[in-house]
């Protein structure tokens, strides 16, 4: 049988990297995009802010402190989430089976397109070459028989890499490669395998499963597998996943003050419920189980939920339900986050609304809905929310280019 | 720096072939001539779609807007 081969394409420090094209000044200068202009933290640092120890997820303070000269540009998610669509666009080109594992990275399986397109490794040139020529934006891609190894080949060089991990390479590449190099295993298991002196890929795949699975149940036959360089996972088209089904749908707001007034907090409660309530209704979908979480100026942040005898799609359901739950606890201090969330959702359920009162409001909320999709979301909305709090828009990491997660 | 404006401009601009390329804007009476288009990017206004230019005459940066339902272009920023 013919060894698969997937390729994993990571755009290198995608959001900066976007910024620098869109501004001629910012080329070649440690710059960092930030989450909001007032507060928030690092989302992605140039390569030349890197140099000077700047991180993704750093304070501003801590960054400003590795590099004074750094320059702060606050995220514009419209130009990203455009240029990934165009991403997309390139590599379709060149593969059926793409899947978008996040804004800024890709998998793409290319077994059997070497006839049309050449072997991987050209494939992988010519992707490269394209991205740049047309975005001026440069990539690294791991080319290898499985996903997990394709990861771990783009992580290896960067920026502007190309590593191929061929079938008979893996032993080698994976023998001294520390374990939490591999995508999956993050610093709890890490840690877990440290304490049982297991660092490496390569003693991780000698290790028996039975200690493995002792330690770590089920999980250790995966992990043994992916220490040997073992992934069956496919790649998953993007059409499918744009079809998977929710699990829950929900949203979130960084204010750009400190908040106590609950009157504002059920405002903002408000508003995050209108936008629920419009994807849940393009989604044909009604959740049961409404959640409000709230941070807190120290970061502690708290998390309540409420199931409901019915399943809900209309705003004023979801913040009256959010809305309980806020009133339910005292305010810990002041609030520097809200957010609210819809799950136990079911697809195409359908309750005639027996009273005319339902019936009024389903037909209003049709109406706006309407109104909105032609003219932009909240052209006809609440009274309340005529003042409402215009935050920039955040993309979510589920983000998709098509599909209920396009929103 | 780069700050709002979000003001009606003229821009002569090239359609050709899909692609939208503005060539200058004439600002409070004068032509910007357009050196760079650095960047573009697409968004929505309900469901008409907006095009947006990152566009550079040399010295400043500015970003036009074309809203293809009004067929209008707006300067919304400019350093």
């Amino acid at each position: 049988m013919q060894a698969r081969s997937v390729l994993h394409i990571d755009m290198n420090a995608f959001f900066a990297s976007v910024e620098q094209r869109a501004n001629p000044t910012l080329r070649n200068k440690a710059m960092a995009v930030i989450g909001s202009a007032h507060r928030g933290v690092i989302l992605s640092p140039s390569y030349e802010a890197r140099a000077f120890g700047v991180k993704t997820g750093m304070t501003y303070g801590e960054a400003m402190r590795a590099c004074p000269k750094l320059r702060l540009v606050p995220a514009d998610p419209a130009k990203y989430s455009h240029t990934c669509e165009e991403l997309v666009e390139i590599w379709k080109e060149y593969s059926p089976l793409v899947e978008l594992f996040s804004i800024d990275e890709a998998f793409l399986d290319v077994t059997g397109c070497e006839e049309l397109f050449g072997d991987s490794v050209q494939i992988a040139i010519r992707i490269k070459e394209r991205i740049w020529n047309e975005k001026g934006l440069t990539c690294s891609i791991g080319i290898a028989p499985n996903k997990l190894l394709a990861k771990l080949g783009s992580d290896m060089q960067k920026p502007d890499g190309l590593v191929l991990i061929s079938p008979d390479d893996i032993d080698d590449v994976l023998e001294n490669t520390a374990v939490k190099s591999l995508c999956g295993i993050g610093p709890s298991i890490a840690g877990a395998l440290a304490a049982m002196g297991i660092r490496s890929c390569g003693e991780l795949g000698r290790t028996p499963v039975a200690r493995l699975t002792d330690r770590f149940g089920i999980v250790g036959e995966r992990l043994r597998d992916m220490g040997l360089g073992v992934d069956r996972d496919p790649v998953i088209p993007l059409q499918e996943s744009f079809e998977e089904e929710a699990k829950s749908v929900g949203h979130s707001m960084t204010l750009t003050d400190d908040c106590s007034d609950v009157d504002r907090i059920e405002q903002h409660i408000l508003q995050l419920a209108e936008k629920i309530g419009r994807r849940l209704r393009r989604g044909s979908y009604h959740g049961r189980t409404v959640s409000l979480t709230l941070r807190y100026t120290d970061f502690r942040t708290f998390s309540r939920q409420t199931k409901l005898r019915h399943a809900v799609n209309h705003g004023l359901d979801i913040h009256a339900a959010a809305r309980e739950l806020l009133h339910s606890i005292p305010l810990a201090g002041p609030v520097r986050l809200v957010g609210v969330s819809v799950s136990q959702l079911e697809k195409n359920y359908s309750q005639m609304p027996l009273f005319g009162e339902e019936r009024k409001r389903r037909f209003i909320a049709e109406t706006m809905d309407t109104i909105n999709d032609r003219y932009g979301d909240f052209t006809v909305t609440w009274g309340t929310l005529v003042e409402r709090y215009r935050h920039g828009r955040v993309l979510s990491p589920a983000w998709r280019p098509a599909g209920d997660r396009r929103y | 720096m780069v700050t709002e404006i979000d003001e009606a401009v003229t821009v002569a601009a090239v359609f050709s072939r899909g692609s939208i390329r503005p060539v200058w804007f004439d600002r409070r009476g004068r032509q910007v001539r357009i050196r760079e288009v650095a960047f573009t990017w697409k968004t929505r206004e309900g469901n008409i779609p907006i095009f947006h230019f990152s566009v550079s005459d040399g010295q400043g940066l500015f970003e036009l807007r074309y809203n293809t339902g009004s067929c209008a272009w707006r300067l919304h920023a400019g350093s």
